[in-house]
């Protein structure tokens, strides 16, 4: 009975101690025709009031920047489907702050916050397409 | 009669060797050119394996592949002897890689026929090593020479010990021919108990077994002693047409003409004039001087170093793009060499590796590589002129870049240029997630803006460029810091931020306490620790004249070191800037872009 009374706490302290570790994943909706805006800094002295989503091609690189922050698909070697706009019931989707208050309030670089981040967007009435990104932490790339 | 060719070579004795096509100069009745598969199609349809269903190769091939490798079509070494015999020497690539061997196909060419063999250079170990190093030349050739029969249709690699063409269980060569050459010059058959010597090395790993010389009669005197030799004529009839069998009966020696430029293997002296080739000794021969060689052949050393990059480059693993061997087939000779020698000198080292891949890429986009400094440059235009100046005026610079030389293999680094948005610059860590921004392992990238927005190279004054290239040095710097500490094998993959905090802590004490506390730390540590540095680079860059160490940058340079380094709000706030009184903020706002207004479009001259 001792014995059994041990391993239940074993296995269970290593299934909450798992459950503690898996990271989410998240869906993000990317919005680059929204009205809404940020300021950002160019590190010259100027801020600009520009679009919160702002999508742009760098060499084989999508680049999707949500205010000042970077997230990155590869054209062709990253995941990407097309699917109907009705898969987006079953898709989660959280807002870019719920994206920062969780990395603050977590000690990790920004690629590791998460499991996987998907972008999904809008591409006509009735298709949407999604985005596995990266979130770009400093240690991988600075700017400016 | 003189016997010369002719190569036009820009400085034939430098590593600089410029062949230029079907250019030729007759001083004697020996004619060497390189020339491209176009002049020869018929040969061309002769060795390629599809030619008996009468298929033409494709006319832009620049290699025939078939069971025994590759064999490249675009510099063939085309030798017409003073009997006209047409030889055709084009580089092979056998399927594997013998880094001591150089491969050629030698096809001779008799009215509608043809006849060939694959000639294998086995360089000794010790002669290859000194080969390789320049400290030796291909005329000073010790080794053995191997003569495979050459069937292009057949389906078996004539190098696979497996399938017993020429080489037995032990790897002794039995059913082929083999000549011993020493110093360039051949061990006369007659003391070899056979023409089919055994080789008791490996042939797999390109070792040579020693040859038993015995009395070689090799001439190392001054006056160039004789050798004896068994001079019969070359069985070169056997077979006619594909599938020929081109015995090499008595090679005899390699000769170097023009200062290495074309080198010859001589299989057989022609017996009118037997007694001046044989007092020839390689080290001192002298090719013009009165000495007619027929049946001579043409070594095609074209790719060897290049042969020699891409064994290199593939060992323990590491894989080349189809497109990068393209690249390495395509380098100069002199950029071949070079980075061959670079290769050589590193011991084919992990870190050289990536360094080597890079440089290739950079010569093929007409970049240039400093092997000194480890530094790829694929910079061009404005954004290469500021930078060569930056180098040439700015100590401070310099010595910031000769951080990256590597007594230890930390990083290296690599400036090329793109399209990024609304970016000055940036600076890529060492990673290799092929799904974000990504840099080689041991390699920082940074990149500028070539596009034609207000942060594109173009429109800036070329001060504010060379700000943002020392700006980006500064981040690679700190990325450099990093790794040497990360042990991570050169990269920053799977490192967490604990590993990070674990490296720096006691080594790096400021950077630690900047990255600990800050989201924005490479930027406030920059803007707190480095603007005076930046401020002193700039000065000399724009004056041409060094700050001295105890004077303080003039504040125009002080103030436009600021520029990349103004945050105010949120998360990347610098609190150096924002520590600032209101007034002197926008002062020096206003001087950045005062000097932007009125600099803007500059060019950049040498």
């Amino acid at each position: 009975m001792k014995n059994l009374t041990l391993i239940f706490l074993l296995v269970s302290s290593l299934i909450c101690f798992s459950q503690e570790k898996k990271k989410d994943t998240i869906y993000i909706l990317f919005n680059d025709q929204s009205n809404e805006k940020c300021i950002v800094e160019d590190g010259s002295g100027n801020s600009s009031n520009i679009n919160k989503f702002k999508k742009e091609l760098q060499g084989d690189y999508i680049y999707f920047r949500i205010c000042d922050e970077i997230f990155t698909t590869h054209k062709t070697k990253s995941f990407k489907d097309t699917c109907s706009i009705k898969a987006l019931d079953n898709l989660k989707f959280v807002n870019f702050e719920y994206l920062l208050n969780k990395y603050n309030s977590l000690y990790e670089f920004k690629h590791h916050v998460f499991d996987k981040i998907y972008f999904v967007e809008k591409i006509s009435k009735g298709k949407i397409v999604k985005y596995e990104v990266d979130w770009i932490d400093e240690i991988i790339m600075i700017e400016d | 009669m003189l016997l010369s060719i002719l190569i036009v070579t820009t400085n034939c004795d430098t590593d600089e060797i410029e062949i230029i096509e079907n250019t030729q100069v007759e001083k004697s009745n020996n004619l060497i050119n390189y020339i491209s598969r176009d002049k020869i199609p018929n040969i061309i349809n002769l060795i390629s394996p599809n030619n008996s269903s009468g298929k033409n190769t494709t006319a832009k091939a620049t290699e025939v592949s078939n069971a025994v490798g590759t064999i490249s079509v675009e510099e063939i070494l085309e030798v017409i002897d003073t009997l006209g015999n047409v030889n055709y020497s084009f580089v092979v690539t056998p399927k594997t890689s013998k880094p001591n061997s150089i491969f050629n196909l030698v096809v001779n060419s008799k009215g509608q026929t043809a006849n060939m063999a694959i000639i294998e250079y086995r360089m000794e170990p010790s002669f290859a090593e000194d080969y390789y190093n320049g400290i030796k030349t291909f005329g000073e050739f010790t080794g053995s020479i191997v003569t495979y029969p050459f069937i292009p249709e057949s389906d078996s690699d004539l190098f696979n010990k497996s399938n017993g063409y020429c080489l037995d269980d032990f790897g002794a060569i039995v059913n082929c021919s083999e000549r011993f050459i020493i110093d360039g010059v051949g061990v006369d058959p007659d003391d070899n108990s056979t023409e089919t010597t055994n080789n008791s090395g490996s042939t797999g790993g390109g070792t040579f077994g020693t040859t038993t010389s015995g009395d070689t009669n090799t001439s190392t005197g001054g006056d160039g002693g004789d050798v004896t030799h068994n001079y019969g004529e070359p069985d070169i009839g056997s077979a006619g047409g594909s599938g020929g069998y081109y015995y090499f009966d008595c090679v005899t020696s390699i000769r170097t003409f023009e200062l290495d430029c074309v080198l010859v293997l001589v299989p057989y002296d022609h017996e009118s004039k037997p007694s001046k080739q044989l007092k020839s000794k390689s080290s001192s021969f002298d090719c013009c001087d009165g000495v007619t060689i027929d049946g001579v052949l043409g070594v095609n050393l074209t790719t060897m170093a290049a042969a020699k990059i891409k064994y290199c480059l593939q060992e323990d693993g590491f894989e080349l793009s189809s497109s990068q061997i393209a690249y390495i087939d395509a380098l100069n000779g002199k950029d071949a060499s070079i980075l061959n020698n670079f290769l050589e000198n590193e011991n084919c080292s992990a870190d050289a590796k990536e360094f080597g891949k890079l440089a290739i890429d950079a010569y093929v986009n007409s970049g240039t590589v400093d092997y000194v400094d480890k530094i790829i440059d694929k910079l061009t235009g404005k954004a290469k002129c500021v930078y060569d100046k930056l180098l040439n005026s700015s100590t401070g610079f310099k010595n910031a870049i000769k951080k990256f030389e590597p007594e230890f293999p930390v990083a290296h680094l690599k400036f090329d240029m793109g399209d990024i948005g609304a970016s000055k610059g940036k600076t890529i860590a060492p990673n290799n997630n092929p799904l974000t921004p990504n840099s080689p392992d041991f390699v920082i990238t940074i990149r500028l803006n070539n596009n034609s927005t207000i942060s594109g190279v173009g429109k800036r004054p070329n001060l504010l460029v060379a700000k943002t290239i020392a700006h980006e040095v500064i981040h690679a710097e700190m990325y450099r810091k990093l790794l040497s500490v990360l042990d991570n094998g050169g990269n920053i993959d799977g490192v967490t931020r604990q590993d990070v905090l674990g490296a720096l802590d006691g080594n790096y004490p400021g950077m630690y306490d900047y990255f600990r506390r800050h989201k924005n730390w490479q930027h406030q540590q920059m803007a707190t620790h480095y603007r005076e540095t930046l401020a002193r680079i700039l000065q000399e860059y724009d004056t041409g004249i060094t700050v001295p160490n105890n004077q303080q940058p003039a504040q125009l340079y002080m103030d436009l070191s600021w520029e990349g380094l103004i945050y105010k709000n949120g998360s990347n706030t610098i609190y150096t800037w924002t520590s600032l009184s209101q007034e002197e903020k926008e002062r020096i706002e206003d001087v950045i872009s005062a000097y932007i207004n009125n600099n803007s479009n500059e060019t950049c001259t040498e």
